[in-house]
């Protein structure tokens, strides 16, 4: 099966199928083998092999020079660390190794020697090959139409097969460039309007307060642009989803 | 005392309902039209109805609370924090109405809720006051006089509503000019907050702490001072972190401030629990800020550090009983306690509330773990109610210890379905000066300005790999979750009719400041 998913504006393409009880992912040409089981219709547990990423000058059939250069470079990757910057580009630019779970007989890197897998690769891996434990869970973000993916406690907002749903994002701003929508993202009252329409506004910069939920909320321009439209105005109570401004990207 | 009405809603009335449970009292529930599912309303042996979810027509409803208890045949009423837990007419209708009100006299609360009443009272006492105006200004003082008083006092200096509470009719005035305006502002905002348009001056310190005193007194006379709290860590004005003891407290000047906060106390002749509040600059000097006459939302960090129960000491006053606690006890914390609020806002889009369904709730556990929470996974987070939805709060045998458990608790702790102040407490737990204990009640506001919308949690590429490779698998092992016509019901319950939408403004607009 094959999927188109996005994240953070760049599209990768996905392709799932299973072998022996397990599921190969291959992303743009990386491939993990992963043991997933169902928690509930949101969570699921992966254990996932650690990809082995190789320097660009190994081959498959390495010299003995080669591979002890391996020993030192090739790093260890997990898929996801503890902390942001734990792992390095991923992107298809860097030339990957063969990974060490995929079936059938490839050669991949542990360490400093070769290891033949067959059959289980977790089984059969050599000493220091990590299988990395991540519970996920998989929702609709009901703001913006997209899954909710939190990985641990880090969340990621995917798009399955490229297509979002058609909802506007929380704070009103829509992905990319062009003109910013402020809507309301939830009903209140609002507060003060510190933008005219012909002002220029920065990014981050409050286009309206909006009293909800005991507080006074700034709903901010995403990005630099210059105000068209305001339809809010001091007092005036506003319901979830209402238009409140309107920014033209900044055309200079 | 054998039943307990709970006027209250979410994790303090459950954190009651727990103490009646314990002590062997019956508890019952009040709920308005939205929290018919809430755990309070599940947790309580009895629960009734008091109207719509506004708060001006449930929970700040003083007749039909009474009404309820009356039902129920309570014979007390527990009012938790916020609502009407300040509330003096409240607290004298139920004492009218021959119930057992668990908290100070109606007069103390009365008086302590001036805040020129309260600074009068503390002065009497021999306690420093931070300087300011001794008398409320009234709506009819002239500029000049208020511009005389102002340059008597000196800039910057804050303007305060002398009903206050929260942050809110509170504003900054740095430059002379600025003050008519900002007195304006701070008028019109506690008149539609508090009702009453009376302000009054306070010089502003510089970089203060806010360092609090718990204490409780019984009916016999008995005044006694808890451990400090520290709770500088604030965001506008509301706090969002808070630790005991303060890192910035000796033993030395712990006894002092124990013993200035059981004088107020005493000068009022305060019963059951409540809390002094100081200012404390850096040389060490102190100022009474105000006393909050009730149970404080980070009660959990002292009964933490002290091993009492304060709420099943609340009944116990209530009912009478002496208070025979070691004062020297409760004054020399074991260990360190810290307790994040954490909230249905997104730090990633400036704090904007996150209301929505609770789609998977795991909250953390194990060693030193308490966590008091009002949600549940499948209930929506209510846009009446302050968005609260649990309070962190991690034991441990010293701060390092304390902070390094609350960091693994909150990498434990997983909310789907809304967004939460979860990612912005693991960055500020990191953050060096919280490490270290150099802060004060501008810090957080001065290092989020500083940040300038930085995300509090940035993916890594790994963390997208792990994504990706988790929506193709979810795809595939729940297809029906990952369509669009289910995304569209997850959040239910946005598309409201205009009625209802009405009837949210009005509780909007009739709701009183979050509390601290």
């Amino acid at each position: 099966m094959q999927y188109e998913i996005e994240i953070s504006g760049r599209r990768r393409r996905a392709t799932v199928h299973r072998a022996d009880g397990k599921f190969i992912v291959e992303i743009d040409g990386r491939r993990w083998t992963i043991d997933a089981e169902r928690v509930d219709g949101q969570s699921m547990s992966l254990l996932i092999d650690e990809m082995v990423r190789l320097p660009p000058s190994l081959t498959l059939r390495p010299t003995a020079e080669a591979l002890s250069e391996a020993g030192r470079r090739a790093t260890p990757e997990r898929p996801s660390g503890g902390k942001p910057d734990t792992t390095g580009e991923m992107d298809t630019a860097s030339v990957i190794g063969e990974t060490s779970s995929v079936m059938g007989q490839t050669s991949s890197v542990i360490g400093e020697a070769p290891v033949v897998v067959s059959g289980f690769p977790s089984t059969k891996l050599g000493a220091g090959s990590r299988t990395s434990s991540y519970d996920v869970t998989v929702a609709p973000d009901g703001a913006s139409g997209q899954l909710a993916v939190s990985v641990g406690t880090r969340s990621v907002m995917v798009s399955l097969n490229g297509r979002r749903r058609g909802h506007r994002r929380a704070d009103g701003a829509q992905p990319g460039g062009g003109v910013q929508r402020i809507v309301a993202p939830m009903p209140g009252k609002i507060i003060r309007v510190p933008v005219r329409p012909g002002d220029a506004v920065r990014a981050r910069q409050p286009v309206v307060v909006i009293e909800a939920m005991k507080m006074e909320n700034e709903l901010r321009a995403a990005r630099d642009g210059v105000v068209t439209e305001i339809h809010a105005r001091e007092g005036q109570s506003v319901e979830a989803g209402e238009l409140l401004a309107v920014i033209a990207a900044d055309v200079r | 005392m054998q039943k307990i009405l709970i006027a209250n809603r979410g994790e303090i009335a459950v954190r009651i309902a727990r103490a009646c449970r314990e002590t062997g009292v019956a508890s019952a529930a009040v709920f308005s039209e939205c929290d018919r599912l809430s755990p309070h309303v599940r947790y309580a042996d009895e629960a009734y109805a008091i109207g719509p979810s506004a708060p001006r027509d449930s929970y700040l409803r003083v007749d039909r609370i009474l009404a309820a208890a009356r039902r129920a045949g309570a014979d007390a009423i527990h009012p938790g924090y916020g609502f009407l837990a300040e509330n003096a007419s409240f607290a004298e209708a139920v004492r009218d109405a021959g119930l057992t009100f668990i908290g100070p006299s109606p007069e103390t609360i009365a008086l302590m809720g001036s805040k020129t009443a309260a600074r009068t009272a503390a002065v009497g006492a021999g306690v420093p006051v931070v300087p300011g105006t001794t008398e409320p200004l009234g709506p009819d003082v002239p500029d000049a006089e208020a511009a005389r008083l102002a340059a008597s006092i000196g800039y910057p200096l804050l303007v305060k509503a002398v009903a206050g509470g929260g942050g809110k009719g509170m504003r900054t005035v740095a430059d002379p000019a600025d003050l008519a305006g900002a007195m304006r502002a701070a008028r019109s905002e506690a008149g539609s907050a508090f009702g009453d348009t009376t302000v009054y001056f306070e010089r502003q310190l510089v970089r203060p702490r806010h360092v609090e005193v718990q204490l409780l007194g019984d009916h016999h006379g008995t005044i006694l001072p808890f451990v400090e709290r520290e709770c500088s860590i604030q965001r506008r004005h509301q706090k969002v972190v808070e630790e005991t003891p303060s890192p910035a407290v000796t033993p030395d000047l712990r006894l002092q401030m124990t013993r200035a906060a059981a004088a107020v106390a005493r000068a009022v002749g305060y019963t059951n629990a409540g809390t002094i509040e100081f200012l404390l600059d850096e040389d060490g000097r102190f100022y009474f800020l105000e006393m909050n006459t009730r149970l404080q939302v980070e009660h959990p960090i002292t009964e933490l550090v002290t091993g009492v129960d304060l709420v099943r000491w609340q009944l116990r006053i209530a009912r009478g009983e002496r208070l025979d606690l070691l004062a020297d006890r409760v004054i020399a914390p074991l260990g360190h306690a810290i307790e994040c609020r954490v909230y249905a806002e997104d730090p990633d889009n400036n704090f904007l509330p996150s209301p929505g369904r609770i789609l998977r709730l795991r909250p953390p556990s194990g060693p030193g773990i308490r966590d008091d929470s009002g949600a549940a996974a499948g209930l929506e987070v209510p846009i009446f109610y302050d968005p609260m939805i649990s309070k962190l709060a991690v034991w441990a045998e010293d701060r390092p210890a304390a902070i390094a458990r609350l960091r693994r608790a909150l990498d434990e702790y997983l909310v789907v379905g809304i967004k939460t102040t979860l990612p912005f407490f693991a960055w500020l737990t990191g953050e060096q000066a919280f490490i270290e204990g150099r802060f004060h009640t501008t810090y957080l506001d001065e290092v989020l300005k500083a940040r300038n919308g930085r995300p509090f949690s940035e993916a890594s590429h790994g963390d997208e790999d792990v994504a990706t490779i988790a929506a193709a698998l979810q795809a595939v092992l729940s297809p029906s979750t990952v369509t669009p016509s289910h995304s569209d019901n997850g959040t239910g319950g946005r598309r409201d009719q205009g009625w209802k939408t009405r009837a949210r403004l009005e509780g909007l607009r009739a709701a009183s400041t979050r509390e601290s």
